[in-house]
């Protein structure tokens, strides 16, 4: 009896009390997620749009999904397999032009870039909105100053950077400005794919 | 109207004598990581003090039914669960602290303050009493980072919660970098230890002995082993 | 490769978890007055990142498919915590040379913010399996690199103890050499451009 007791008070009861305190939180978590979810999607989309609308002022602010990671994947430019590829297409409502945003392969993993292009297929503003890793690495072509460049640039002269006479690279730094180039080529690409604005 | 007083104390206790993060040297990697601004710094400091009371009055509330062997990962569980409560909390409401935050909210888990307060506290005493000790630590958490931030933003951009107070040109970018906050970490503690003669200081080094594994690690031991070594030879 | 070789050089030199990001700073602080016993903290914390980044990525997997990416957290530090539990006893079993050296420092790591952190911030990045585990050990290089470099300092005696102001002996001195050091570090930014 007394060696019952023993086994129930060093097994069974640590792992009960563990496993039910385990169920109570993930419970919880479930609930309240619930409750958030919806608000975090709303404030990340409307992040997002403030975002498109810095690129691209003409569009006054409304766009239209023309085609992202969960519809029409199909639509989507891949310039290259699970290096440069674009994740979502927004055309403004107005058909000032459209905000593409690009996936490419940079120093420690895949940035993100978000482009504006206008109607006539000229880039209206580049902005690196994510980078894979933090500050100090691979930053330098994230500069204005170099970004500024590709407004207006409207023929791919080549996607490597150091071959297209247009964009003067970033000496030093021509990982991190030949990523950011190969993802204003794929959004140029996209605006092709997509026939333009209509 | 005792039992009023002792409430106090046990608050004030946290606030001042007990500060975790001036005198008892804990939870030093969000105090370093998020003292770069004011808003940070309370902000970091409220969103730990929220989860401290929190996993507090539960664990104390459980105190009984928690089997000694259990205790640890159940603690865990618990401070993990109002942490992952904290971040939906502020990344619905309050984005941009969500953002600059980052890595540092889910990192309150393995704050040692908190793991140190249901070990030292909360699973000794009543449900009131741990939410009194969580709310001092916590605000003694929270005050000692605003003043870290204080002094690093105003150094180090100029700024008071965003309001411009030295001209840009006067600032010292330091401060607002990494190593600014080990400085003006060191920098507060001497200012105490002047304040105070000292005494606010116990620990006189950095030991382990404040940290939440202490009962369950062998680091001292080892510490202990190696003197002896040296003291044979 | 080039990716990996800059995300482990990145990752020890430029975004040293001890002296840029703040992780782990307990034990840096704590562990760091003898050079011995920073080499064993410094090879376990190698250990269990490397370990726990096994792990937590597929874990990760896992959550997203099931839709409950929202418990990494509770997960995370529950398996983080097991793990080192797990590994405790294989070694004190099988072995036992190692659990000598590394065994001590287990049991504190599981609180260390640095294994949390690093797993969590594989994610983040959105890293390959490779590239994560690439990160994690680099960031326990990085971590070991520091303590080492730290512990040598406050071995060395580089200041006269009696020359020091009152208010400053102790802790605060301390934390000035750690300002030095951090400072130091500062100079690898920009290694990538």
């Amino acid at each position: 009896m007394k060696n019952n007791d023993n086994a129930y008070h060093n097994f069974v009861k640590p792992i009960v009390v563990l496993v039910a305190i385990c169920f109570v939180v993930t419970f919880a978590l479930a609930y309240v997620y619930g409750i958030t979810a919806p608000i975090i999607a709303e404030n990340t989309a409307k992040a997002a749009n403030e975002a498109r609308t810095e690129l691209l002022a003409d569009a006054k602010g409304a766009f239209t999904m023309y085609a992202d990671e969960n519809s029409n994947t199909d639509k989507l430019v891949v310039l290259e397999e699970k290096k440069v590829y674009a994740t979502d297409c927004y055309t403004a409502d107005n058909g000032s032009g459209m905000v593409v945003t690009v996936k490419s392969n940079s120093y420690g993993g895949l940035l993100t870039a978000m482009i504006g292009i206008d109607k006539d297929g000229a880039v209206t503003a580049v902005k690196v909105t994510a980078h894979s890793d933090t500050p100090g690495v691979g930053t330098k072509a994230q500069e204005p100053g170099h970004l500024a460049q590709y407004k207006g640039y409207n023929a791919i002269g080549n996607v490597e950077i150091k071959a297209d006479p247009a964009i003067n690279h970033v000496s030093g730094a021509s990982i991190s400005s030949g990523a950011i180039h190969k993802a204003v080529c794929c959004a140029l690409e996209q605006f092709k794919a997509n026939g333009g604005v209509n | 109207m005792e039992n009023k007083t002792s409430k106090l104390s046990i608050l004030l206790n946290g606030i001042i004598k007990e500060n975790p993060v001036l005198v008892l040297l804990l939870g030093t990697c969000p105090a370093l990581a998020t003292s770069s601004s004011v808003a940070n710094g309370i902000g970091m400091g409220l969103s730990a003090t929220a989860v401290l009371i929190c996993s507090n009055m539960v664990i104390s509330l459980l105190r009984n039914v928690i089997p000694d062997k259990v205790r640890i990962p159940c603690y865990i569980v618990i401070i993990a669960g109002f942490v992952t409560v904290v971040q939906f909390v502020l990344q619905a409401y309050v984005p941009s602290l969500y953002a600059s935050l980052g890595l540092f909210i889910p990192l309150i888990v393995v704050n040692c303050v908190i793991l140190g307060r249901a070990e030292a506290f909360a699973n000794k005493n009543t449900v009131i009493d741990s939410a009194f000790d969580g709310i001092g630590i916590g605000l003694g958490f929270t005050l000692a980072l605003g003043a870290m931030g204080l002094i690093r933003e105003l150094f180090g951009a100029g700024t008071i919660l965003g309001f411009t107070i030295i001209p840009e040109q006067f600032t010292v970018s330091f401060f607002g970098l990494a190593p600014g906050g080990f400085f003006v970490y060191g920098i507060l503690i001497a200012l105490l230890n002047a304040a105070t003669k000292g005494k606010a200081l116990k620990a006189k080094s950095f030991s382990c002995g404040v940290c939440p594994m202490y009962s369950s690690c062998n680091v001292a031991e080892a510490n202990e082993e190696i003197l002896e070594k040296g003291a044979a030879k | 490769m080039v990716n990996l070789i800059v995300i482990f050089m990145a990752v020890v030199l430029v975004n040293n978890f001890l002296l840029s990001q703040f992780l782990g700073i307990c034990s840096f602080l704590g562990v760091s007055n003898k050079l011995s016993s920073s080499v064993g903290m410094g090879g376990a914390v190698i250990f269990v990142m490397f370990i726990a980044e096994l792990v937590t990525w597929p874990i990760q997997q896992l959550l997203d498919k099931f839709e409950i990416g929202y418990l990494q957290t509770v997960v995370f530090i529950l398996v983080i915590a097991s793990l080192v539990q797990f590994v405790e006893m294989f070694m004190k079993k099988y072995l036992p040379a190692l659990q000598k050296a590394l065994g001590i420092f287990l049991p504190l790591i599981t609180t260390n913010c640095a294994i949390l952190g690093a797993t969590i911030n594989a994610i983040n990045y959105g890293y390959t399996y490779a590239q994560s585990i690439v990160y994690a050990v680099g960031a326990g290089v990085g971590y070991l690199v520091a303590m080492v470099l730290f512990a040598g300092v406050r071995e060395e005696k580089l200041w006269d103890d009696s020359l020091v102001p009152t208010p400053f002996k102790g802790v605060p001195m301390v934390l000035i050499s750690a300002t030095i050091l951090s400072l130091s570090f500062m100079g690898f930014t920009g290694l990538f451009q």
